[in-house]
């Protein structure tokens, strides 16, 4: 055979060869990208539950809340003069 | 006719088989190729108008097709308190909308809806029929986002169509109206429109982004094309004011309003090293996440936009004005008697005449006469810039929207009568903010610094203003203001040293000074001794057989005061009736 006909095919294999390697490299890439999206509504979901868990946590600290549980259920009072010592260093 | 023509003589006889010339059909081809040729040069025209004048447009139309711009959320700043403590929150939130031309109204399926978004069934399904031309119908706004997953579900697995779910963000406030008048507010499209949210909108403000993706036949998004422009989260803001510390505020504030059936009141609570605004609170207030609600009057921070006439809370600027200027020396006395001085047609009087009394018993007992003697002592331009200086109806600077800059007419303008009343607090107009500064001032050895709303890293350098010795002075003079005798001993605090002074302002109704009609104030620091914390208390119009400052607003300034020494940690400069002094050596090796 001569040369021209077999550098010909072994062009056209190699045409064939990245053909089939821009198919599936675009598969891949789609995949890949299905699979960010995925990351970045799981993010998008934890950001919203940590920013509603951030609100929870301040309206459970309101401080009249805390007043009125150390106050009414635990029966905390402030301390009367004559009960504090005070320790100088 | 015929004939005539076929049998002319001479003519060459027209032969029909053989040797007949080819026809010739010049001008049918011409005609022909020039059509072929005008076909060809349109397609050409039409080609390079497809490819070369109309391109952009056709790429777009197709692009349109499957390309989309898609907005990327980005959330407003937090505003937080100086310990982190979140104040205004922007959290997601979903907004469920119908389509009532194709959402399906079968009680079977409908039901469950209702049911789900705690919405009236029979509401919603007149609802529906009333609208049911429309394409677009908000069934519930800012709903909770784990409950619009539930609906969703709900809406799948009923097949119930024409359902859209809108992500939005909500402003949320946890401390509601304990921090409103500060905090402020944002509008529908989250925007600042009220207090710090407004002052800082640049700062908080969130910046969406967008990007090109491109989308298959079911609009899910398959590919990131670009970013046209990337999102930004807006940037937190810390405020210098303690939560804590707001909280007690608001709680005694409102507790004395109330007992004494007050119209309104504000209260200031600075820090004396920094210059930091602590606690700033009103009343009435609103509550923020609910703003529609709010009384007429509520949404303005009174601290900040409301002048008033300071009164006697004046008077220790100008025993300081007079001190400082060399119109007196510390220990001078002054002759109040016969308890009234006239000026020209107009008079100022005491309470009860005072006879001969030294400065403390000027402040201690609040002599009018006495004040105005100091003030006629001194040259009206140079008092009026010792005022300016202390910033008594001058802007505070701290950038907050609607604040008012009060008034403190030139030198120029003044009458002697208003020199004289002047010194005690008449003739001026200053806001709640303005006052506390100026004390600020006497509990920062005559130093003024700059106000802030935001948390300070390091405290502000300050001017001094004030010599020295005459805040040390006017500090201790100002303790026998609480203690028995003077205007205010329920200002007192157990334990600790306290500075300050009463005010009883009768305030100025069409044109003229009410005798029903008061404002109460107090303002003071503590440990006198080595201020940390100065708190000004005003009452507005207290009703009741009360409503000196000293009955009205002292006490509230002792309460507040006393938990902020507490929860602060300062160390009681006082002997504590009854509290042993314990040394921590001596609980070394009992305690461990």
């Amino acid at each position: 055979m001569d040369a021209r006909l077999l550098s010909t095919l072994a062009l056209g294999l190699a045409v064939v060869l990245s053909a089939l390697a821009v198919v599936y490299v675009e598969y891949e890439g789609r995949q890949l990208f299905a699979r960010i999206e995925r990351q970045r509504r799981a993010a998008d979901a934890l950001d919203v539950e940590w920013r509603n868990l951030q609100l929870e946590r301040s309206t459970l600290l309101t401080n009249a809340r805390i007043e009125g549980i150390a106050r009414r259920v635990l029966h905390m009072r402030r301390p009367k003069t004559n009960e504090i010592i005070l320790a100088e260093p | 006719m015929k004939k005539a023509v076929t049998s002319r003589p001479g003519a060459p006889k027209p032969s029909l088989d053989r040797a007949t010339p080819a026809p010739r059909y010049d001008a049918r081809r011409r005609v022909v190729l020039g059509l072929l040729a005008l076909a060809a040069l349109g397609l050409v025209a039409r080609a390079i108008e497809r490819q070369i004048i109309e391109r952009d447009f056709l790429r777009g139309e197709g692009e349109r097709r499957f390309l989309r711009i898609v907005e990327m959320p980005a959330h407003r700043g937090v505003i937080m308190d100086r310990n982190g403590e979140k104040l205004a929150v922007s959290a997601p939130v979903v907004s469920i909308a119908v389509n009532p031309r194709v959402l399906p109204r079968d009680t079977a399926r409908l039901l469950p809806l209702a049911r789900a978004l705690d919405l009236d069934y029979e509401a919603l399904r007149r609802k529906l029929t009333a609208n049911a031309r429309r394409s677009f119908l908000y069934l519930k706004r800012g709903v909770d986002p784990s409950l619009a997953g539930k609906v969703r579900d709900l809406a799948r697995g009923l097949d119930l169509r024409g359902i859209e779910f809108q992500r939005e963000y909500h402003r949320f406030y946890p401390s509601g109206e304990i921090t409103a008048h500060v905090v402020g507010l944002t509008d529908i499209d989250d925007q600042g429109i009220e207090g710090m949210e407004l002052a800082d909108d640049a700062h908080l403000r969130a910046h969406p982004g967008r990007k090109r993706v491109i989308r298959d036949g079911r609009h899910r998004v398959i590919e990131d094309l670009e970013r046209i422009e990337a999102p930004r989260d807006g940037r937190d803001l810390t405020l210098s004011i303690d939560r804590r510390l707001q909280y007690i505020a608001y709680r005694e504030l409102k507790a004395a309003v109330a007992r004494h059936h007050a119209r309104a009141g504000s209260l200031v609570l600075l820090d004396v090293r920094s210059g930091e605004i602590l606690a700033l609170v009103n009343q009435p207030s609103f509550n923020p996440n609910k703003p529609g609600a709010a009384r007429r009057g509520a949404l303005r921070n009174r601290a900040l936009t409301d002048v008033a006439e300071p009164g006697s809370t004046m008077k220790p600027f100008t025993v300081a004005a007079a001190l400082d200027l060399g119109a007196v020396s510390p220990d001078a006395i002054i002759d109040t008697r016969p308890g009234y001085l006239r000026i020209g047609r107009d008079r100022v009087s005491d309470h009860h005449p005072l006879g001969r009394i030294d400065l403390g018993t000027l402040l201690a007992k609040s002599s009018n006469v006495g004040a105005a003697k100091l003030a006629l002592a001194l040259d009206s331009e140079a008092f009026h810039d010792y005022l300016a200086a202390l910033g008594l109806g001058r802007p505070t600077g701290i950038g907050f929207p609607g604040e008012v800059s009060g008034r403190l007419a030139p030198a120029g303008r003044w009458r002697r009568f208003e020199q004289a009343t002047m010194s005690f607090g008449y003739g001026l107009s200053v806001t709640p903010l303005q006052l506390a500064a100026a004390y600020a001032v006497i509990a920062a050895d005559g130093v003024k610094r700059p106000l802030s709303l935001r948390k300070r890293e390091a405290p502000a350098a300050g001017r001094q203003v004030m010599k020295p010795a005459t805040a040390r002075l006017l500090r201790k003079l100002l303790q026998r203001v609480v203690e028995k005798g003077g205007t205010a001993p329920r200002a007192a605090i157990p334990g600790f040293s306290v500075a300050g002074k009463t005010g009883t302002t009768r305030k100025l109704v069409h044109g003229r000074y009410s005798n029903k009609q008061y404002r109460s104030l107090f303002v003071g620091m503590a440990p006198a001794s080595r201020p940390r914390y100065v708190l000004l208390v005003m009452i507005d119009e207290p009703k009741g057989r009360e409503y000196y400052g000293g009955a009205v607003a002292a006490p509230v300034f002792s309460r507040v005061m006393s938990e902020t020494l507490r929860l602060m940690n300062v160390v009681p400069d006082q002997a504590l009736d009854g509290a042993p002094r314990l040394r921590l050596a001596a609980l070394d090796g009992v305690a461990r």
